[in-house]
């Protein structure tokens, strides 16, 4: 079951998108949205891929 | 009665331009073998029978009368109903378009037109093209001939389960992540995902515009080259199309000595794959071997971290925003919560993620300046029962939707259940009759193409 907190974003995001869910919707939603992010962990610690999204932040 | 379940496009061109065969007798056999199986299969949502006839009598006259319009001239097909099509009901496998009848063809669709091409109806699918089970909750599931107790895989299930049952020679598959190539393999066909914008997507409901392909299913790896090379060419009606004149699918087929084609395995993605898929893949690097291809492992180090980007969710979400604050009872429950998933993702990860995509794209660019084709199990596991929660069969294929460089799936033998397992064969973008040829090579020195499900 999803945090309060995570349910509340989820309700704001759809609310800007003027999107009323379900409650079941709302908690599935939640769901999908409390994964951390990236949602493949092991990427964000790769040694390339810091380095490429560093030279990225370089570029204009 | 003719026998459509067998017989290839290339030998049905044969026997038609021989005059030992019509295309109203091949049609009328496609529609026999439609009509005794879709009970069973329900691989269409609309069959288009009467049209078809009338197309078949057209094509004969054609033939009669010396026009003669390609390969596809008088061989019977079907598209996948993600396909809009000039006053026939396009639903795309959901309830928000049941009751949709275009007033305009698809380009491609146009093209297997214009082909000779005859269309016998529409293909089930997964709803919106969102999934990889086609059990579609508007439609009624897809069931996969060889074992109609578990699904076909999706999206384009209904294409697959028509064309390995034998009710068409082959028909249209769309691939965002994976959607042509999971159905081929998982019903043990060949599936042809062209190079990004070589197939215009111009009429096709989309499903995630940077990631939608076009392209065919069909029996035999010759019979999609052939069929792609009838749907390929620039279209200005598709931004993402390209023109890519004298593209030729077929240009490599025949050879069969694989000496100097350099094949590279992700062995990285075995890990991920059931031990009956890995045991008929590894056999298949042998034959490849056997025919002349070198085969070494390649590391390519995103993909062997298990590489997972967030751009089909928020592009889907941003065609169906309007849906899905009007008629949102109109998707199944499945299919809206991925897309309000989508809705609720963030544009800078969004915009990271393709930031990502590009250094995966450069990655995979760089180990292919030293393998030609990259081989790899195309799903991770067989068909699974209808009903199963079978999310994991795009891990191996979304990545080459996001680089968007051609891969066939090709049969290479049966796994657990005696399901079918596919083989995945990358090529460098443009280079889909290299794949072709490789495959091609492949097929004909098994005989996995000759064994066809007792439905």
């Amino acid at each position: 079951m999803p945090e309060d907190d995570q349910l509340e974003t989820a309700r704001r995001l759809l609310a800007r998108a003027g999107i009323t869910p379900s409650d079941a919707d709302l908690v599935r939603v939640a769901a999908f949205i409390g994964q951390p992010y990236p949602r493949t962990p092991k990427l964000a610690t790769e040694p390339h891929i810091a380095r490429a999204v560093e030279e990225w932040g370089r570029q204009p | 009665m003719t026998d459509v379940a067998t017989m290839t496009i290339a030998e049905a061109g044969r026997l038609l331009r021989a005059k030992q065969l019509t295309s109203r007798e091949l049609t009328e056999a496609s529609i026999a073998r439609a009509e005794a199986l879709e009970p069973t299969l329900n691989a269409f949502i609309t069959r288009t029978f009467e049209q078809a006839l009338a197309a078949a009598d057209t094509a004969d006259a054609d033939l009669a009368h010396g026009r003669d319009r390609g390969p596809l001239h008088g061989i019977p097909i079907a598209i996948k109903d993600l396909c809009a099509t000039k006053g026939v009901r396009t639903t795309a496998g959901s309830n928000v378009l049941a009751d949709w009848i275009p007033d305009f063809d698809a380009t491609v669709v146009t093209k297997l037109r214009e082909g000779g091409a005859v269309s016998v109806g529409k293909l089930n699918l997964h709803e919106f093209a969102y999934g990889v089970t086609s059990a579609n909750h508007w439609y009624g599931p897809v069931h996969n001939p060889w074992d109609t107790g578990r699904h076909p895989g999706g999206s384009s299930g209904g294409t697959g389960a028509a064309v390995a049952s034998g009710e068409i020679f082959a028909g249209i598959g769309t691939d965002t992540g994976g959607s042509i190539r999971i159905p081929a393999a998982l019903c043990g066909v060949v599936g042809l995902m062209p190079t990004y914008g070589l197939v215009s997507r111009a009429g096709v409901t989309p499903l995630s515009w940077s990631l939608d392909h076009v392209g065919p299913l069909a029996r035999t790896v010759e019979d999609a080259a052939l069929f792609l090379n009838a749907i390929a060419g620039h279209d200005p009606s598709d931004p993402g199309s390209v023109r890519r004149d004298g593209f030729d699918a077929t240009a490599q087929l025949g050879r069969f000595d694989l000496r100097g084609v350099r094949v590279g395995v992700a062995r990285s993605q075995f890990e991920r794959v059931q031990p009956d898929v890995v045991a008929a893949v590894n056999a298949a690097l042998v034959v490849l071997q056997g025919l002349g291809a070198t085969v070494t492992d390649v590391a390519i180090p995103m993909l062997d971290a298990g590489l997972r980007l967030s751009i089909l969710g928020p592009e889907a979400a941003a065609f169906h925003a309007e849906w899905l604050r009007t008629v949102p009872e109109k998707y199944s429950d499945e299919v809206r919560v991925l897309l309000l998933a989508g809705t609720a993702t963030l544009a800078a990860d969004y915009i990271n993620d393709q930031r990502l995509r590009r250094e995966f794209t450069d990655q995979v660019r760089n180990v292919m300046r030293s393998v030609d084709v990259i081989a790899m199990p195309t799903c991770p596991a067989v068909a699974d029962e209808i009903g199963a929660r079978s999310y994991q069969y795009a891990a191996l294929t979304a990545p080459w939707d996001f680089t968007g460089q051609p891969v066939i799936s090709v049969p290479c033998g049966f796994g657990a259940a005696d399901m079918p397992v596919g083989l995945s064969l990358a090529g460098r973008p443009f280079e889909e009759a290299l794949i072709c040829r490789v495959a091609q090579a492949y097929e004909q020195a098994t005989s996995w193409h000759n064994q066809h499900p007792k439905v």
